[in-house]
C-alpha cells in the first residue's frame, strides 16, 4: 500500500449509510420511477483503454450514490499490474475532476504519480486521465466507456421444491419505512445495479429437489455445495463474476439461521449463498402492522445480505476485524444490507424506519473500486488458481507451449532440484518467426507454482537475461526447448516441500499469450532423518543461487558450497548429490576471476576497493572437476539424464568432453559422448539431438585419431 | 455448525428436577476457546474449540437440561480463567447469548417476550 494510502488511517471516515439515509440516497431513489439514470446521461462506469495496453478506469462521479472516486488498473507484460484509487472533486470546468491517489496495490513502478486530473466527454463516452505529481513528467491515458456498471455480474436464483424465491419487494408494503422512500417494485437485481453493478440473471431458475438435503429435509453446507455443483448452470471451479442463490426452507442449524453464504468449501469460495424462508425471518414481531410484508422484507433483506457476503462484505459491526483491504471502521448503526436490523439501537423498527435498501458508502467503495481479486466470487489472491485468466490468448493459437519433465512420472525425490522442460511448438502449417531466445527471456514468460492447499506463487528467477532480438524460423511442427530450474528463485524455494504442486507457464510470442498445460508434480517426503537434517541448510537462497548458476567460486557463497559438499558426500545415491557435484565441479574446469577480500571486513557497507579487495585469478582444477562430473553424469547415465533433464544433461556432458579434450584426453571425451548417445537413444530423445551428438562424436574421434 | 462431538454433557445432580431446557448461543469473538458451564458449582457442559464463524457471527448453539424455574449458571473460559455468572429463569427464556468481548464473557438472556417483540437470529 502506498504512503498515501496509509494517510487514510488518520482521516476520519465519513460514513454515509450510517443512521438515517442521506439526502442524496433518498433523492436518488426518489428521482422518478427510473432511479437509475439513463446510461448515456451519466459518465460513471467502467472504461477500457484502447489498444494493446489493457488499462482500466472506473469513474464514479454521478448516477446513484456516487462515491466521487476514480480507480484503475495499469497492466504491463504478463504479470505486472497496478491498481490505483483516487478521491476526486469536481473543478470549475464541467466534467473535469482532480484528486489524490490514496491507494496503490501491485507493481508501484508502473505508476509513480500521486495525482489525477480526469476529463470525461459524455458525447463520445471517453475519459482522459492525466497522472501528475511528485515532480514527474505527466502521463496521460485515454479510456473508452464500456458499461455504466463498475463490474458485470450474473446471478442465478434457484429454489428448492416447495419453496419460493422472494426476489422482489413492494417498498411501500410495510408502513414502517423512510418517509421519502419512493414506491416501487424493487428487485434484487435493481438493488445491486444501484450498488454500481451491471447485473444479469440466468434465464430460468432450477427446481432443486428436497431429497438432496437428505432424510432430515434440512440443509447442511456440504449438501448445498453439492446441489450447487449439480444445479447451478454456471458452476465452475474458478473465479468468475457469477453467483448462485438458493432459496430453501431451513438449515440443519434450525430456525436460528436465516441465511448463509455457505460456500467455504473447496478452492473457490463465495460462489453460493442460501436463504432459509422458514427460519426466524418468517416470524414477524408480535403485533406488527403488516406481518406478511415484514416477512417478505426480511426474506428480501436476507437475500441481499447473503449476496453481499459473496462480494466479500463483512457484517457492519465487524468491519474492523480480520484483514481489511484499507483501514476501515465498524458501522454498528449503518442502515445497510450488511447490518442485522435487530442489532441497531432501538432494534428493527428503528432500522427499517431509515433503511433505503442500500449498502453503506464504504461497502460501495469496496464493491466498485477494490482490486478485483478481493471482490470477485471465487477469487483469491492474484494468480491463485486462475493466474492466466487475463492472458491475451488466441482462439486459433499459432504456438503450443508445453511444460514437461524427462521422466516417466513427474515425481521428484526430496531435496532433488526440480528441473522442468518448456517446449514451444509451431502449431500452424506455415513457418513462423520467433525470437531465438524466446525461451530464455524471463520478461516473456511467467511461471506459476502452486502447492496444493496453498496460494500460488510466481517463480522469480535469480537472473533476468536480455538478448538482442534475433529472429529465427520455426518450421511447422518444429519445436524449441529450454530447461528451467524452477525449484528456487528470488521468492525462495517454491517447489521443495513434500506434496503435490501444479505448475503452469504463459509465454508471450508476438504480443499473444500462450498458456501451457498445468503440470502436476509430486515431491516425495524425506527418506531419512539425515535428509531432513540436511534440508535445513540446503533450502537456502545461497544454495539456490549456486544451483541456478551451475556453481560459484565466490567466497560469499562458500558456506553454500560447503552444504553442497556435505550433501554429495552424505547422500551419494540420491539425485541431489548429482546436482551438488555438478555445481561444485563446473567452476573448477577452468581458471576464473574471484573477488578477494580481507579476512575481516570492518563493515558490510565498506566498498571492496576501500578495504583492499582485489580481483584475483583462481586456478583451474580440471582433474577434480572431471572426477566430480564423471561421478555425476557418467557413472549412472540414465539416472543423470532423468534428474538433470535431457537439455542440461547434454550441456553438462558436452562440457565434460571439452574438459577432457583440453587436458589432451580425447578418448575420455569420445567415451562420454558415446555414453550420452546410448543413454539418450534409449530415452527416445528427438532425432536431431541424436544426430548432433553423433556429429560431435565423429569430430572428437577424428581429433583423437589425429593425435 | 453444531458439532456434537465437541460438546460434553455431564451427569446432573440426582436430586435435581431437570424439567427445563435452555438454548445457549455462543456468538462473537471466540477463537478456539473451551467453555465450561456449571450449575451451582457442578460442571454440566463443556464446549470445546469455539470459533466464531464470521459469515454468521455465530460459533455454536448448545442445549442443556436445567431446572425450569431458576438456575444459576457460571460460564468459564477454561484456559483464561474468565468467568461470568447469571441467575436465569429458563422457562421464561428463548435463549442465552454468550459473547467473549474484550476478555470478558457477556451473558445476554433473551426472554420469550423479548423475542416476540424482536425476533432475531443469524445470517
Amino acid at each position: 500500500m502506498s504512503t498515501a494510502a496509509s494517510k487514510t488511517k488518520s482521516r476520519k471516515t465519513k460514513i454515509a449509510g450510517q443512521g438515517k439515509p442521506d439526502a442524496l440516497t433518498l433523492a436518488a431513489l426518489a428521482d422518478g420511477q427510473a432511479p437509475i439514470p439513463a446510461e448515456d446521461a451519466t459518465l460513471s462506469g467502467y472504461y477500457e483503454e484502447q489498444g494493446a495496453s489493457r488499462g482500466e478506469l472506473r469513474l464514479d462521479v454521478d448516477g446513484v450514490t456516487p462515491q466521487m472516486t476514480a480507480s484503475g488498473l495499469f497492466v504491463s507484460g504478463l504479470a505486472d499490474r497496478l491498481h490505483w484509487i483516487a478521491k476526486i472533486t469536481p473543478t470549475r470546468i464541467p466534467d473535469r475532476w482532480v484528486g489524490d491517489i490514496w491507494f496503490k496495490d501491485g507493481a508501484a513502478a508502473l505508476l509513480p504519480h500521486s495525482k489525477v486530473e480526469i476529463t470525461a466527454t459524455t458525447a463520445i463516452q471517453e475519459a482522459t486521465v492525466r497522472f501528475t505529481g511528485d515532480g514527474l513528467a505527466p502521463m496521460a491515458r485515454t479510456y473508452r466507456r464500456k458499461s455504466p456498471g463498475f463490474h458485470s455480474v450474473e446471478f442465478e436464483f434457484d429454489v428448492v421444491d416447495g419453496t419460493t424465491a422472494p426476489t422482489q419487494i413492494d417498498t411501500h408494503a410495510h408502513p414502517n419505512r423512510p418517509a421519502g422512500l419512493p414506491r416501487e417494485t424493487l428487485s434484487i437485481e435493481t438493488a445491486f445495479r444501484r450498488a454500481g453493478l451491471d447485473v444479469s440473471t440466468t434465464p430460468s431458475g432450477a427446481q432443486v429437489p428436497l431429497s438432496l438435503a437428505g432424510a432430515d429435509n434440512v440443509w447442511s453446507d456440504t449438501e448445498m455445495h453439492d446441489a450447487m455443483q449439480i444445479y447451478w448452470s454456471r458452476f465452475a471451479n474458478k473465479a468468475q463474476w457469477s453467483l448462485w442463490v438458493l432459496f430453501a426452507a431451513q438449515h440443519q442449524q434450525g430456525p436460528n439461521l436465516g441465511g448463509v453464504m455457505f460456500d467455504s468449501i473447496g478452492p473457490n469460495h463465495r460462489q453460493g449463498t442460501a436463504i432459509f424462508n422458514d427460519s426466524f425471518i418468517a416470524t414477524p414481531p408480535a403485533g406488527d402492522a403488516a406481518p406478511e410484508a415484514w416477512v417478505q422484507r426480511m426474506r428480501f433483506w436476507t437475500a441481499c445480505h447473503e449476496m453481499g457476503h459473496a462480494f466479500n462484505l463483512a457484517h457492519s459491526w465487524q468491519k474492523a476485524l480480520g484483514t481489511q483491504w484499507i483501514p476501515i471502521g465498524n458501522e454498528p448503526e449503518a442502515r445497510s444490507f450488511m447490518n442485522y436490523p435487530f442489532r441497531v439501537a432501538n432494534g428493527q423498527t428503528a432500522f427499517f424506519r431509515d433503511f433505503a435498501y442500500r449498502f453503506s458508502d464504504q461497502e460501495l467503495l469496496f464493491m466498485r473500486h477494490a482490486p478485483e481479486r478481493f471482490v470477485q466470487m471465487g477469487n483469491a489472491n492474484w494468480f491463485d488458481h486462475h493466474g492466466f485468466e487475463q492472458a491475451e490468448t488466441s482462439l486459433e493459437p499459432a504456438f503450443r507451449v508445453e511444460l514437461r519433465v524427462n521422466r516417466p512420472s513427474p515425481v521428484f525425490e526430496f531435496l532433488e532440484p526440480c528441473v522442468v522442460e518448456i517446449k514451444l511448438t509451431n502449431a500452424t502449417d506455415e513457418p513462423k518467426l520467433v525470437n531465438e531466445q524466446v525461451l530464455q527471456e524471463s520478461e516473456r514468460m511467467v511461471i506459476v507454482i502452486k502447492r496444493d492447499g496453498q496460494e500460488a506463487r510466481q517463480w522469480m528467477p535469480f537472473a533476468h537475461y536480455c538478448y538482442k532480438g534475433r529472429q529465427t524460423v520455426l518450421e511447422p511442427g518444429a519445436s524449441r526447448y529450454e530447461a528451467l530450474f524452477i525449484g528456487a528463485g528470488e521468492n525462495g524455494w517454491d517447489l521443495a516441500e513434500p506434496g503435490y504442486y501444479t505448475v503452469q507457464a504463459v509465454l508471450r510470442v508476438s504480443d499473444v499469450d500462450y498458456v501451457s498445460n498445468a503440470l502436476r508434480i509430486k515431491v516425495k517426503p524425506p527418506r531419512s532423518y539425515e535428509e531432513e537434517d540436511l534440508a535445513q541448510d540446503f533450502f537456502s537462497e545461497d544454495v539456490g543461487r549456486i544451483l541456478t548458476f551451475n556453481g560459484s567460486r565466490s567466497k560469499v557463497l562458500s558456506g553454500a558450497n560447503d552444504v553442497l559438499r556435505e550433501v554429495a558426500d552424505r547422500l551419494p545415491g540420491r539425485a541431489v548429490a548429482r546436482h551438488a557435484r555438478v555445481a561444485l565441479a563446473r567452476p573448477l574446469r577452468r581458471e576464473g576471476k574471484v573477488l578477494a577480500l580481507p579476512e575481516k571486513m570492518q563493515s558490510e557497507l565498506d566498498s571492496a576497493a576501500d578495504v583492499g579487495g582485489r580481483i584475483v585469478l583462481a586456478r583451474a582444477q580440471p582433474i577434480e572437476a572431471q572426477n566430480e562430473l564423471s561421478e555425476a553424469l557418467v557413472a549412472e547415465p540414465d539416472k543423470a539424464a532423468e534428474t538433470f533433464g535431457h537439455i542440461d544433461y547434454k550441456n553438462y556432458v558436452d562440457d565434460l568432453s571439452k574438459s577432457f579434450m583440453a587436458e589432451g584426453n580425447q578418448q575420455a571425451a569420445v567415451d562420454v559422448q558415446d555414453t550420452m548417445l546410448a543413454t539418450l537413444e534409449a530415452r527416445k530423445v528427438a532425432k536431431p539431438v541424436l544426430e548432433e551428438i553423433k556429429l560431435q562424436r565423429t569430430l572428437l574421434d577424428s581429433a583423437s585419431s589425429r593425435t | 455448525m453444531l458439532l456434537r462431538d465437541q460438546m460434553t454433557k455431564l451427569e446432573p445432580h440426582i436430586t435435581e428436577t431437570l424439567d427445563g431446557k435452555l438454548e445457549l448461543h455462543f456468538t462473537e469473538y471466540f477463537d478456539g476457546e473451551t467453555i465450561a458451564v456449571s450449575n451451582d458449582g457442578r460442571q454440566i457442559l463443556e464446549v470445546e474449540q469455539l470459533k466464531t464463524d464470521m459469515r454468521t457471527s455465530l460459533a455454536r448453539i448448545a442445549h442443556i437440561d436445567v431446572p425450569s424455574q431458576r438456575v444459576e449458571l457460571t460460564f468459564e473460559v477454561v484456559s483464561k480463567g474468565i468467568r461470568a455468572s447469571s441467575t436465569l429463569e429458563p422457562a421464561a427464556l428463548k435463549f442465552v447469548v454468550v459473547e467473549l468481548a474484550d476478555a470478558k464473557l457477556e451473558l445476554k438472556p433473551v426472554s420469550i417476550e423479548d423475542y416476540k417483540r424482536e425476533p432475531r437470529g443469524y445470517a
